[in-house]
Order: structure tokens, then C-alpha cells, then sequence
């Protein structure tokens, strides 16, 4: 998987250099040649296709997390200005199924970025990740919408 | 130098837009009740405004052919690699220093584990 | 053209939200919530600067914010580190240890 990436990164770069131009949208298109390049000379044809899927999924979780940040953004936005407090903050024990360190880091990231959300430790067995919630109503609820939502897409991406 | 109407009004939409969400964060930093929950108004809205104003420069002085608008966007990947780490840190010392939820607080698994874990 | 009025009107708004910061930063009443003001405030100030940046119409202050950014990242994690173990460099790992 890692060796695949490091391929394709030479390829966009490859790309860029023969195009006499390194800026970000040559990388972008000297990504998707090499990618569909890999596609057509195989290794094997199994494997090209799961890391085509891979990162059509990063790609898919890129999208879906600038929505959940907008959404997001919003709730805050409209919790802080809001005449009254309502809000009843707690820090909720998440129960991880990724095994994966970086995974896992990613994870707590992205969920710290979108707001009213906040990581604030990793078990070190890496049973839970607790979360800090700035308005939880329902503990079930909110840790069910982590887990179809951010941690889906990162466990189809380590598989 | 003249820039286009269009431009002009992009330009002043992210600036603006920028200012709102910085101001929504210094404005949660001042009325929420405990260190964790100010840091969800600062942490995020904070970065969502300074990449608001960002973009509005990495537009502007593209067109104006004065940078190629790659240092712009590193300082949005920076801030947005940096806030969580930086905000995740913060937080896990404040716990662990003693600094307690506000007592609104709903639900608290964190104290329930680090006193079990630490027998 | 109004671009040159409304950075007017955001520089005097960062302006207005980094004395706020600072009342926070004062205030208190913990330690992290100063921690926690004054990367807000640092924050501000690099939106101060890129809004310099397209006032003056100079690349240069883009660099400038860079680097504050960095320092004030490079700031948080020093006080996180010294809430911690109240010493910045002390060899000691951020994490806790994972058993096994």
C-alpha cells in the first residue's frame, strides 16, 4: 500500500517535470495518470484494484469531512451565539474498533477539528478514544454517528 | 491596481466571513463555562476564520500575479494539521492537572477510567 | 473597489477580538484557560497579518504568518508539556507508554 503511494507520487512528479511546470494542478493530474498508468501494467490485478479503491475512498472522506465541518461549524456558531445556554458538555469513553496508530491519529484529529467535538485521550490499550462533547444528548446516538460516519471510511481504507 | 468586480466582491465575502468566525470564537472564549468547552469555540472557529482570510489572500494576490498562492495553502494544511494536535494536548493536560468539567456536565467515562487504570 | 474599506473593518474587528482574548487570558481563572486565550489570540494576529498582506499588496507578510504559525503551534505544545510534567524538556514521551 505504502510502496504504491510512494510510486505514485514519483509518477505525478515524473508528470510534473515533463510538463516543465510543478504547481499543485499538474501534481493532481500527473496523480490521476499515473494511477490509471498502474491500472493498465499490473502487478497484480487484484491489488491495483484495492489501492484504486483506496483512494477513491480518501478521496470520498476528504468530501465528507469538509461537509461534516461546515455542518459542524455551523452548530457551534449557533450554540455560542445563541441568547441562552443550553448546552450540557460531557467526555464520552469511545470504544475504538481501528487497531491502526495512524489511523487512530487521524481519527482523533479529524474529530477535534469538527467542532463541538474535542479527543482528548487514547486508552493505551486502544480499547477507547475519549471525546469531549460539547452538547450531548444522547450518549448512544452521537457515538453511533462517529462510527458509520469518520471511522467507516477509515476502516474500509485499512482493510 | 484594478481588479475585477467579481474578484473584489469574493475577496470582501471571505474577509468578512473570516472575521465572523474569529469573532464567534473570541465570542464562545468569553461566555462558555470550563476550559474544554472554550476551546470548542477557539479551536475550530478559529481555524475556520483564519483560513476564511487565507483563501481571500491566496485569491487576491494570485490574481495580481505577486505569489503563486502554494504558501497560502500551506498555511491552511499547517493550521489544519496543527489545531487538533495542539487542542487535543492542551485538553488531555487540563484534565490530567485537575482542571474540572463544569458541573452542567452530563456524562464523565474519562474520571471513571483514569481511576480505575491507575489501581 | 471595496476591498481596501472591508480590510479596514476586519483589521479593527481582529483588533477588537484579540483584547477580548486578552480579557479571557488575564482573567483566568485556570491555567489552561490562559494556555488556551493566548493561542487564540497568536491566531488572530496571523489573520491580522494576512489581512496586511493583501493591504499592502506584498507577498512578504504571507511568509511572516507562516512562521508565527508555527511558533505559536511550537507555544501550545511547550505548555501543554509543561502542565504535564512542569518542565518543557525533560526526555520524558508525551504519550503514556502502551503495555506489550
Amino acid at each position: 500500500m505504502v510502496t504504491r503511494l510512494f510510486f505514485n507520487i514519483i509518477l505525478a512528479f515524473a508528470w510534473c517535470l515533463l510538463q516543465d511546470e510543478i504547481s499543485l494542478r499538474q501534481f493532481v493530474i500527473g496523480f490521476l495518470v499515473g494511477l490509471s498508468a498502474m491500472l493498465f501494467f499490473p502487478r497484480s490485478f487484484h491489488q491495483e484494484r484495492r489501492y484504486f479503491r483506496k483512494v477513491t475512498l480518501s478521496v470520498q472522506l476528504v468530501f465528507f469531512f469538509v461537509k461534516e465541518l461546515l455542518i459542524a461549524n455551523w452548530t457551534v456558531v449557533r450554540q455560542v451565539l445563541a441568547p441562552e445556554l443550553k448546552i450540557q458538555s460531557g467526555i464520552v469513553a469511545y470504544p475504538l474498533s481501528l487497531q491502526n496508530d495512524v489511523l487512530i491519529t487521524l481519527l482523533a484529529n479529524m474529530i477535534t477539528l469538527t467542532p463541538g467535538t474535542l479527543s482528548v485521550e487514547v486508552a493505551p490499550d486502544r480499547q477507547f478514544l475519549f471525546i469531549h462533547f460539547l452538547d450531548v444528548d444522547d450518549v448512544e446516538e452521537e457515538i453511533r454517528i462517529i462510527k458509520d460516519g469518520f471511522e467507516r471510511y477509515l476502516l474500509l481504507i485499512a482493510q | 491596481m484594478e481588479v475585477p468586480y467579481i474578484l473584489d466582491a469574493l475577496v470582501s465575502v471571505l474577509l468578512l466571513l473570516g472575521l465572523f468566525f474569529l469573532l464567534t470564537g473570541t465570542f464562545g472564549l468569553l461566555r462558555l463555562r470550563d476550559v474544554y468547552a472554550r476551546m470548542h469555540a477557539t479551536s475550530k472557529s478559529t481555524t475556520f476564520g483564519v483560513a476564511g482570510v487565507v483563501l481571500a489572500s491566496l485569491f487576491y494576490l494570485r490574481y495580481l500575479g505577486l505569489s503563486s498562492g502554494l504558501k497560502e495553502f500551506l498555511i491552511i494544511v499547517f493550521l489544519f494539521l496543527t489545531a487538533p494536535v495542539g487542542a487535543h494536548m492542551i485538553a488531555r493536560a487540563a484534565y490530567r492537572g485537575g482542571v474540572s468539567l463544569w458541573q452542567g456536565g452530563v456524562v464523565d467515562d474519562f474520571k471513571k477510567w483514569l481511576e480505575t487504570s491507575q489501581e | 473597489m471595496i476591498t481596501p474599506f472591508v480590510s479596514v473593518v476586519v483589521l479593527v474587528g481582529i483588533t477588537l477580538s484579540i483584547l477580548l482574548s486578552a480579557y479571557r487570558a488575564l482573567r483566568g481563572p485556570t491555567i489552561p484557560d490562559r494556555v488556551v486565550a493566548l493561542d487564540n489570540i497568536s491566531i488572530n494576529l496571523v489573520a491580522a497579518i494576512i489581512v496586511i498582506s493583501i493591504r499592502a499588496q506584498s507577498a512578504l507578510y504571507i511568509d511572516v504568518a507562516l512562521v508565527l504559525a508555527i511558533l505559536s503551534f511550537l507555544g501550545t505544545v511547550a505548555a501543554a508539556k509543561y502542565l504535564l510534567r512542569g518542565k518543557v524538556i525533560d526526555g520524558s514521551p508525551l504519550h503514556t507508554r502502551r503495555p506489550g
